[in-house]
């Protein structure tokens, strides 16, 4: 009797041993799946994107025929360099006041947040990027920047708590002041 | 009593069985897992190879595309391997010394020692431009691979200026050179003080004799490479060709720095070639389509004589004229590379027109 | 003795499901690893397109324009990549489709630059499509045209898109 009782505990204790051997690869492959960073490579295409977005939207020449200047000449001003700068300087008479560019007949700035926000859902939002546009200018050093276009979103947008990825500012430097222009973009 | 007797003797053959048992047993298992593991080592060694040469292409994709700046990469996992590059036929090859299957590349030149055996690799590219840019060219070395500057002109201020992070450094004379722990080291002479039969420095005379070489310059369009012999230089190869229009960052010229020889330096070089016979295929359609868009529009270069500069009969150079002989030029220097020296006047005749017609301000230009 | 047969039967028993478990969780893993590949090609690809001498708006002798592609250039890019797909082109992307789409002002316009799709000889010796997924991978990019009536470059809208098959 006592023979055989010493024989089960030692059948019990290898029953044990085998258990916690596999709860062990369990909980290994588990951390394994925990633990796996985002790619660097997935960060770099975001952030590659970002960039390259405003950049390529800064340069949009404006083509539509229904854009003059202050003579009222049929011009192609482009979006970053002469619109842009132009919803700066007139920021303050729009909608509907001044402005040297006007096309299809609106303030530049009412024209230049239309058509990025169709832009950015032609490309961007066609294949399901969340993102959030902004362009804002500071006066002088050491004032509170001023939302002059944006937020332009789509995704829900972009906040802080989501991972996200921006362009970087991009400075224009006008009469008005500075304006930097920005875009985030999410999964 | 009789009885018992037989009972212990039966007790010592069985416990002496057993102990056999047991280790014949368990050095069967040991043999076995033992096995097993110098399998997998060889097999983990053997995908770390592979692993090291697919993840070196995607590094060397992204050299290639981010030019101009020195990306430095931590391999000190591999301090125990050589890397080793080699070209042939204008494939280029590199992988693991006897290890894996290397990696082939037949469009990126790169332009490397023949090993490198290190912690820290340092790639580089700088873009080629003839005149206009063909591709870039991607430079390997590490931080024990030891440049030597033998001279006091205009390129070597320009050539240490521009490789800070890299281990280079300038020197009075060849006595002054000491190769301290590196495994590798390049001369570059740039006053002739390297030649043929000339004793190598001392300090260098225990090294191997592939780790110590030397590069010449000789014009501004040649080199010669040397590497020791004993304790003496040896011409290695015949003397190169520098196709290039020089100016700041001469591509073409870092090139041949950090190739390990003539054979290295001509294999890449005729990779860029092809590339260069294809680019010109497009540049050749464009300056049609400029042409086109001047003559439909005459009125366009009224006060500016733009197509004065893109026909040939008028100006001298024009860019006609100008691709139209450096293509023939790039076709035979693609069947071989001693006629690829014609390249250089016929792009500086390019680059000529192009630039004349820049500086009318408002005229299309093929670059 | 039959309480020992019995615990090792069971110890079998869990050391198959442990090996079926592996090949399974093996299997998932390779084709993740083949997802990544794929995802990595597409995207080393995309970042040659955009820095291929081919298609980039040159200054000059100053720096290239970023994210910029000629328009001039563009449209016979397709015909050199074509002549020179299987002997060169064919090194640099593989098996993938690479096509830029204007999209600001005119969304008609497109270029297929490159396409070199997997394919693979039936029964009847047709050639028929040999892939499983295509990974694309989007950039936006500026395209300059210069042969306008201005005479001054304008730039257009667009996205670069590449198509990486499996």
């Amino acid at each position: 009797m006592l023979i055989s009782k010493r024989k089960s505990g030692q059948m019990e204790m290898i029953g044990l041993v085998i258990i916690v051997i596999l709860l062990s690869l369990g909980m290994l492959f588990m951390a394994q799946f925990a633990l796996s960073e985002d790619g660097k490579k997935k960060i770099f295409t975001r952030k590659g994107l970002a960039y390259s977005t405003v950049s390529a939207l800064m340069k949009t020449t404006v083509m539509d025929v229904d854009c003059t200047n202050n003579y009222g000449k049929w011009t192609k001003p482009q979006i970053g360099k002469d619109i842009l700068e132009d919803c700066a300087k007139n920021f303050d008479y729009s909608p509907g006041g001044y402005s040297l560019y006007t096309c299809q007949g609106m303030h530049s700035c009412e024209f230049l947040e239309k058509e990025i926000t169709l832009l950015l859902n032609e490309t961007l939002g066609e294949w399901n990027k969340g993102y959030v546009f902004r362009s804002k200018l500071i006066k002088a050093t050491g004032d509170k920047p001023e939302l002059i276009m944006g937020p332009i979103q789509s995704g829900g947008g972009c906040p802080k708590s989501k991972e996200r990825d921006g362009s970087g500012l991009f400075p224009i430097h006008t009469e008005a002041g500075l304006v930097e222009t920005e875009l985030f973009l999410c999964d | 009593m009789a009885f018992k007797k037989n009972k212990t003797k039966k007790g010592q053959i069985q416990v002496t069985f057993n102990w056999f048992y047991v280790l014949i047993a368990g050095g069967v298992i040991l043999l076995f897992f033992f096995g097993i593991v110098m399998k997998q080592q060889k097999v983990s060694e053997e995908n770390l190879a592979y692993d090291v040469v697919r993840i070196m292409e995607s590094i060397f994709t992204g050299a290639g595309v981010s030019e101009k700046t020195k990306n430095f990469i931590d391999t000190s996992g591999l301090v125990d391997y050589t890397l080793y590059f080699n070209c042939d036929e204008s494939v280029s090859e590199f992988g693991i010394r006897d290890k894996g299957s290397p990696a082939q590349n037949v469009v990126d030149p790169i332009f490397s020692p023949r090993e490198i055996k290190t912690t820290q690799l340092i790639l580089w590219s700088l873009p080629y431009k003839l005149p206009f840019k063909v591709i870039d060219l991607m430079f390997v070395t590490s931080w024990n691979t030891k440049y030597f500057v033998l001279g006091n002109n205009a390129f070597a201020e320009e050539f240490l200026n521009s490789t800070t992070g890299l281990n280079v450094i300038p020197i009075p004379d060849l006595n002054s050179v000491d190769p301290q722990k590196n495994f590798q080291i390049r001369i570059i002479d740039l006053t002739g003080s390297v030649q043929e039969g000339l004793p190598v420095p001392d300090k260098t005379t225990l090294m191997d004799d592939d780790k110590v070489t030397a590069i010449s310059f000789i014009g501004t369009h040649s080199a010669q490479y040397f590497q020791k012999e004993g304790n003496s230089w040896r011409k290695a190869g015949d003397k190169i060709a520098i196709i290039s229009l020089g100016g700041e960052r001469d591509a073409a010229k870092y090139a041949a720095i950090f190739s390990q020889d003539s054979n290295i330096y001509q294999c890449n070089m005729m990779k860029v070639f092809k590339r260069f016979n294809f680019l010109l295929e497009i540049y050749e359609q464009k300056l049609k389509e400029i042409e086109l868009y001047y003559v439909e529009s005459p009125e366009k270069t009224l006060t500016k004589d733009c197509l004065g500069y893109i026909q040939a009969g008028q100006y001298e150079p024009n860019l006609q004229q100008a691709l139209t002989l450096l293509k023939g030029n790039a076709k035979a220097c693609s069947i071989l590379f001693d006629h690829c020296a014609d390249l250089i006047e016929a792009s500086a005749k390019l680059k000529e027109a192009n630039t004349n017609l820049g500086s009318k301000g408002d005229c299309l230009t093929l670059y | 003795m039959t309480e020992t047969i019995a615990v090792l039967f069971i110890f079998f028993i869990l050391i198959l499901f442990g090996i079926i478990f592996y090949a399974k969780y093996q299997q998932v893993a390779f084709k993740d690893k083949q997802e990544e590949l794929l995802a990595a090609r597409a995207m080393d690809s995309t970042l040659k397109t955009l820095f291929l001498p081919e298609l980039i708006c040159s200054k000059g002798e100053a720096e290239p324009e970023d994210n910029c592609f000629d328009l001039m250039k563009l449209k016979y890019a397709n015909e050199t990549f074509g002549k020179h797909m299987d002997d060169y082109y064919f090194n640099i992307f593989s098996y993938a489709r690479i096509s830029i789409t204007e999209t600001y002002p005119n969304s008609d316009n497109k270029w297929v630059i490159y396409d070199k799709e997997k394919v693979k000889e039936d029964g009847n010796g047709t050639l028929v499509p040999n892939w499983d997924r295509r990974e694309p991978t989007y950039f936006i990019v500026t395209i300059r045209d210069e042969n306008n009536e201005q005479g001054q470059p304008e730039y257009r809208l667009g996205y670069l898109t590449v198509e990486a098959y499996s």
